[in-house]
């Protein structure tokens, strides 16, 4: 058997696919070749230490409190996103008194009147463009957490 | 599921049911008890948050072990994993015998050098222990696969410990 082979049949065993004819050519050759059986041994070896190290169950006073953070969590970032939405509708509302005022104020010049005008506009189609795409990649992405 | 209208109990449940998992699985990956605890609750948070998205057909936890993967990578891109670290939250059977104990932590620090996913599938079935058919369902791809993937990189292993073993 040459080394290829046996490779592809230890690589059978190791995983516990073997069939019975394969598993019967495997051992009549381990039994009578040495460079094999120490390869063999080197496994099991490692197997063996690799099959004792087990994570820890963790202690039960480590949950105390777990549940409690987590909602504390939750509720605390729903408490978030309304102060943020508050923010957010006062900053327009500003924005847009203040943009209404320059643009009724005659002292300002028809040039920045016009300027200010083509960045609200710019500004919005940004947002819009954003918001669509967002809104597209909800839809379509299930599992949006999943690392492809 | 709101957690404002009654229903925060029924997610308790599901908090409950799957916290050693979360917790296991972020261990696993960060090698640090309260890193591991606290990316097990941000995954609950993040869960929670994508609970509609979720196909309800298929199960949670391959799902919720996805997320914990995900926060595990962002953090561990922030910190170098400290590997033997992971070696005071094994649970093997204590040996009197110091050539093995120093043989398990070489096997440890081997296992740090190795690439992020074939460190992954050790950490799945050896630390975690689970089936093949388990870890091909969380890591999505065929039982074939997961047997092939996991012998190459035991060989790699192997080939570093040679000297050793």
């Amino acid at each position: 058997m040459e080394h290829r082979e046996f490779e592809e049949l230890l690589k059978k065993f190791i995983s516990g696919d073997i069939s019975e004819n394969e598993g019967e050519r495997f051992r009549e050759h381990l039994a009578s070749c040495r460079h094999c059986q120490k390869e063999m041994n080197q496994y099991d070896a490692l197997e063996d230490m690799m099959k004792k190290m087990k994570l820890q169950d963790p202690e039960d006073t480590m949950w105390e409190g777990y549940w409690s953070s987590i909602y504390n969590r939750l509720e605390r970032s729903f408490g978030w996103v309304i102060f943020s939405l508050g923010a957010i509708m006062l900053l327009f509302y500003g924005l847009f008194k203040l943009v209404e005022q320059l643009i009724a104020d005659p002292t300002v010049a028809i040039i920045v009147k016009a300027g200010i005008l083509a960045l609200l506009l710019g500004f919005a189609v940004l947002v819009v463009s954003i918001l669509r795409q967002q809104l597209f990649a909800y839809k379509k992405e299930r599992y949006r957490e999943v690392q492809k | 599921m709101s957690i404002t209208n009654g229903n925060k109990d029924a997610y308790r449940i599901i908090v409950e049911r799957y916290r050693n998992f979360a917790y296991s699985i972020a261990l696993g990956y960060v090698a640090n008890a309260e890193d591991a605890l606290d990316i097990s609750q941000v995954a609950f948070i993040r869960a929670y948050r994508s609970l509609k998205r979720f196909d309800r057909s298929r199960p949670f936890s391959p799902w919720l072990y996805a997320i914990i993967r995900n926060l595990c990578m962002t953090f561990l891109k922030r910190r170098q994993r400290e590997y033997e670290s992971i070696m005071q939250y094994t649970d093997h059977v204590p040996s009197t015998n110091k050539r093995e104990e120093e043989r398990k932590r070489l096997v440890l620090k081997k296992m740090s050098e190795l690439a992020e996913d074939e460190q992954e599938i050790i950490n799945l079935r050896y630390f975690q222990g689970y089936s093949y058919k388990e870890i091909a369902d969380i890591l999505k791809c065929p039982v074939g696969t997961v047997m092939s993937r996991l012998f190459y990189v035991k060989k790699k292993l192997k080939e570093k410990m040679k000297d050793h073993l």
